[in-house]
């Protein structure tokens, strides 16, 4: 989250709901990325001692952007882009799971990972199986050397047996040489 | 004396393999339960792909709850794909062009097939669906992959965006939407269960599909949880048999739209480089409309350490 995108001004809507079923109600300023007041009071750590959980709303939030400000509507939480004061305070938050995002890990460039074929294959020969099921057949499943054996009842019409092997060359085609035949 | 023998007995289960469009540009998108962002995900990657200038098509199959309509049209007037499934349109009907402009000015387009027109489900036209798959199957299944390939022979790729197997559509409904298509992408979160659910549904609903992509959406952008959920690649590769799976970071600017009313997508307001979410999407997006076949299964995702 670049520096640019701080909440520059305006109201934050924190309500804490008590124990006794009472909710406590701020209304937050923010002025030049700062948390400058608050009504009736700006809330210390003991007003959440006795919370079970608290919302902030943020209804009307100016954000500067590369230099242009930009009305932020929406109700979307980014912790990060509100002022370090309010931070802290939506951290005292009970019952919900807020995060910071890790910087770093946001800025890292996108990699990637090969898994080989030959650890994928004995499961998917599982896959299949089930698969065959599914489709209301019955058959075994055998793998020799990349190919991939399917030998189904004889009752199955050749319509279907040729729809089965068109099936399994799309889906498991790039890892095995599919067979399909009757016995 | 003439004897007269009735047999009696089930009738026999007509066996079908449903195969899906020969077109390799189809890419349907399913998911086990909503709130995991299969539309936003669809949404994001179909506009990074328009932004490259190719033609891109998106066809909201979800009748039930059309989030892709809302999404991009806000609400619809007149034909969708309910229509045409009914034979009350033709493709060239029901195909809207929707179009935003990005900080820089460009217009990005994309065109879609939004749901239905937005009285249908109130004047009972998808229950009247329900009605008609039970005695025109065929016809429907035919209707759909004809518009799918008109779709995929005028465009370079097509998007479809399945509703959840969980929800009110029927078996013969999906059983439609899975001859529309080519591939399958899944949408899942890191949660182990989802991941089981969806394995589950694809077997149920989707048995004969290849997968291509499985996205896990919404991962904490914390290096722990981060690290933790790239270290499930393998398991989430056999599992779907998928060419690849791609590792979403959680970032408010996919969600960061009006609750009602058209909404551009975040890859139209924001550069790649903005947004770490963005930037994995960009990476699938480019595999996607190149159709690479790796080796074994690829994992892409934020390097980390």
């Amino acid at each position: 989250m670049s520096e640019v995108k701080k909440i520059e001004k305006g109201t934050v809507i924190l309500l804490i709901l008590k124990r006794n079923l009472t909710w406590d109600k701020y209304i937050l300023t923010i002025e030049n990325n700062k948390l400058v007041a608050g009504e009736p009071k700006i809330p210390s750590e003991n007003d959440f001692k006795d919370a079970i959980l608290a919302l902030l709303i943020i209804p009307h939030t100016i954000k500067k952007e590369e230099g242009f400000e930009k009305l932020v509507e929406s109700a979307g939480l980014d912790v990060e882009s509100l002022p370090e004061d309010v931070k802290r305070l939506v951290q005292l938050i009970p019952g919900i799971e807020l995060f910071i995002p890790d910087k770093d890990l946001l800025e890292a460039n996108v990699g990637e990972t090969v898994i080989p074929p030959e650890e994928i294959m004995d499961e998917v020969v599982n896959m299949v199986e089930t698969m065959i099921k599914e489709l209301g057949l019955e058959g075994q499943v055998k793998v020799a050397n990349h190919e991939l054996y399917v030998i189904v009842s004889k009752r199955v019409p050749k319509k279907v047996l040729q729809q089965l092997e068109k099936v399994l060359e799309t889906r498991v085609g790039d890892l095995f040489r599919v067979k399909v035949t009757t016995g | 004396m003439i004897t007269v023998i009735l047999f009696f007995g089930k009738k026999k289960k007509k066996e079908e393999i449903v195969v899906g469009v020969d077109k390799d540009n189809v890419f349907g998108t399913m998911s086990p339960k909503g709130g995991v962002g299969k539309t936003s995900i669809t949404v994001e990657v179909a506009f990074i792909i328009a932004q490259k200038d190719y033609r891109v098509g998106l066809v909201d199959w979800d009748l039930w709850s059309p989030r892709l309509t809302s999404r991009l049209l806000g609400s619809s007037e007149g034909p969708g794909l309910l229509e045409l499934l009914l034979g009350e349109a033709e493709p060239e009907d029901v195909i809207k062009e929707v179009s935003f402009t990005t900080s820089e000015g460009k217009v990005v387009r994309v065109h879609l097939v939004p749901a239905s027109d937005k009285d249908a489900l109130v004047r009972g036209e998808v229950k009247r669906l329900a009605r008609e798959l039970e005695e025109h199957y065929d016809k429907i299944r035919e209707r759909a992959v004809a518009l799918i390939n008109y779709l995929a022979s005028t465009h370079d790729i097509v998007f479809n965006d399945y509703p959840v197997p969980s929800g009110p559509a029927p078996a013969p409904f999906h059983r439609v939407a899975a001859s529309a298509t080519h591939w399958l992408n899944i949408v899942i979160d890191a949660v182990p269960t989802t991941a089981e659910y969806a394995a589950r549904y694809v077997e149920m609903f989707y048995p004969s599909l290849p997968v291509y992509m499985v996205f896990v959406n919404m991962i904490k952008p914390v290096h722990y949880e981060y690290r933790a959920a790239v270290a499930k690649a393998p398991e989430l590769c056999k599992k779907f048999a998928a060419k690849y799976v791609v590792f979403v970071p959680f970032d408010g600017k996919l969600y960061d739209v009006k609750v009602s009313g058209a909404a551009p997508p975040a890859s139209v307001n924001y550069k790649p480089t903005e947004s770490a979410a963005l930037k994995v999407l960009r990476d699938a997006a480019m595999r996607l409309i190149r159709r690479d076949k790796p080796m074994g299964c690829v994992a892409l995702h934020l390097k980390v350490l």
